[in-house]
């Protein structure tokens, strides 16, 4: 299988279904190093190059990666390919500006993958659609069980793996989670919500940039710390905040109905009529339209279309994507116009009611 | 490679910056690296700042610079850690354990792993598993540890029975620190540097 096929598929962290989900994917990373070598940062890139050989052996061997895993070299791959890769949450910014020695290996359906020498020597990755915490840890914890019979990880009983940068040390996992909350914007409780989690040990993060002014209304929600507490517990108490957060754009969703039905109507109705005529059309600008065209969808006042098309489009607008499509490389003003064709020609049938 | 931010434009800045207290490299476009100027210039390493204050450095312009260890078993210098926020092999938790001890108390929710351990993990040894209760041997660490390391410093992670008031002070200071850094309130997180180097008696 290519790339050009794994392309063509769903990407494992945005629903190919048509649930209009508040949890929009779940994802778990481990950190793991090996004994008797440098870190990547610091080893230079023939001794990365030697040890991306060794642990590819390993990699391609695991069964848990399928039988016949994708596997890139970060050497040879173009910028858009990279941006690609990265749009689909496969590889980390980090990584798409590595050279010789650094790589990406991936299950075809993009569910499991590992990052070779990023900021350590590995970085296992589980991402799944929707709230699915439990199975992501049962199936990384797997690869990680097939790695560990054939590689030796720097490990130390008091602290656990070791890690190029100490806020990993320990479990080396952090678990995050997705979710699309436009309604606490809308109802102006954003920031409240978020900021209660910053006192309890999570993280938060948009999609894009920092704060509550993140592109889309996509905020990625993890845990911060990673030594002192096992990896269920550290899993265990970001589900019970997910849950809550959740709950909140719930009720939030609701009162946006009952009691702000005209703002509710004037941010769907706003992003209908750019998407349907804008000629320019940025990317983040894009985003948040299509992050209110979801909302309009989810509560009934935009009918036409579905929770899979505007998904698609979140993914096929951005960058890489956008210039894979065409094929070749695209000026970002060029890209600006064809982004907002696309979004135009796949909304043609949407309407308000 | 395009910026990060506006997802626009070519990145042409690249910068190492602390986010959420992980180190990792920012790609930016220059408008948007001037629109994040504030945050850029101002911004300081949360390892940084607590090797400082593990090496018992007052921050001023004044103070001695800390004495240069390196890792013997890769060369990583404590000046290339506190630049990119890294470390440079597995054995620079030991050469650098006493600093390590702080920046750890700083970021992380405890001092000892209590995950998973890999298979191939040789038998606990008897005094690394009753590490909660007796303190480690001192030996190995003293060679490696800074020698302004101070009595209380070095108790702190084993023996909350001989000193919990100031460890549980410290520790709480340590936390509000952190979060005082990586929400970039470095007003707060200065004083909150002083008031922990008043805790530290040696310093
Ligand atoms: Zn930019
Ligand atoms: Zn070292």
């Amino acid at each position: 299988m290519s790339l050009a096929r794994m392309v063509e598929g769903p990407t494992a962290w945005l629903p190919a279904g048509s649930d209009a989900a508040i949890i929009v994917s779940s994802r778990i990373r481990l950190a793991r190093n090996l004994e008797g070598a440098a870190f990547p940062g610091w080893a230079g890139e023939a001794e990365c190059a030697r040890l991306q050989k060794q642990m590819l052996s390993v990699l391609r061997a695991s069964p848990a990666l399928g039988e016949a895993p994708l596997v890139f070299d970060m050497e040879t791959l173009t910028t858009i390919e990279r941006d690609v890769l990265r749009e689909r949450h496969l590889i980390s910014i980090d990584l798409a500006h590595k050279g010789l020695g650094s790589g990406l290996v991936a299950r075809t359906d993009e569910s499991l993958s590992v990052m070779i020498n990023e900021e350590d020597h590995l970085r296992l990755q589980a991402m799944r659609p929707g709230f699915s915490l439990d199975e992501l840890w049962r199936e990384i914890n797997t690869l990680d069980d097939q790695i560990e019979e054939k590689l030796r990880y720097a490990y130390s009983h008091t602290l656990g793996y070791l890690t190029a940068c100490p806020s990993n040390v320990g479990t080396g996992l952090r678990a995050s989670v997705m979710l699309h909350i436009p309604a606490l914007r809308l109802m102006d409780e954003t920031e409240p919500v978020l900021k209660s989690l910053a006192a309890m040990d999570i993280a938060v993060r948009g999609l894009c940039g920092e704060g509550t002014d993140a592109a889309g209304n996509m905020f990625q929600i993890s845990n911060q710390t990673t030594l002192g507490a096992s990896e269920t517990d550290l899993i265990r108490r970001l589900q019970a905040i997910v849950t809550e957060v959740a709950t909140h754009e719930e009720n939030a969703r609701q009162r946006l109905i009952e009691e702000r039905p005209a703002r509710l109507r004037d941010v769907v109705g706003r992003a209908y009529g750019i998407v349907r005529h804008a000629g320019v059309l940025p990317s983040n600008e894009a985003l948040d339209h299509l992050s209110a065209l979801h909302l309009g969808n989810a509560l009934g006042i935009l009918k036409g279309t579905d929770i899979a098309v505007l998904n698609k489009l979140l993914l096929w607008t951005q960058p890489g994507h956008l210039q894979w499509q065409m094929g070749r490389p695209v000026p970002p003003e060029e890209r600006d116009e064809l982004r907002a064709r696309m979004v135009a020609e796949a909304l043609r049938s949407a309407r308000l009611v | 490679m395009i910026c990060e931010c506006c997802q626009e434009n070519e990145a042409t800045i690249h910068l190492t910056q602390v986010i959420d207290q992980n180190a990792r490299e920012v790609h930016l476009c220059a408008a948007c690296a001037e629109k994040n100027g504030l945050n850029l210039q101002s911004a300081m390493s949360l390892p940084e700042m607590l090797f400082d204050l593990a090496a018992g450095k007052t921050g001023g312009a004044d103070s001695p610079a800390m004495p240069e260890k390196s890792c013997a078993q890769c060369h990583l210098r404590t000046s290339d850690f506190k630049k990119n926020g890294r470390l440079g092999c597995p054995v620079c938790y030991e050469s650098f354990a006493g600093e390590l001890r702080q920046v750890l108390a700083g970021m992380q929710c405890g001092p000892a792993h209590k995950g998973k351990q890999p298979r191939h993990a040789p038998p606990v040894p008897a005094e690394a598993a009753a590490v909660p209760k007796v303190p480690p041997p001192r030996r190995k660490r003293k060679a490696a540890a800074a020698p302004d390391t101070t009595p209380e410093a070095s108790a702190q992670p084993s023996t909350p029975a001989k000193a919990p008031a100031p460890a549980v002070q410290r520790k709480a200071l340590e936390r509000q620190l952190a979060e005082a850094i990586r929400t970039e309130n470095y007003e707060e997180a200065a004083r909150l540097r002083d008031a922990l180097q008043q805790e530290n008696p040696g310093a």
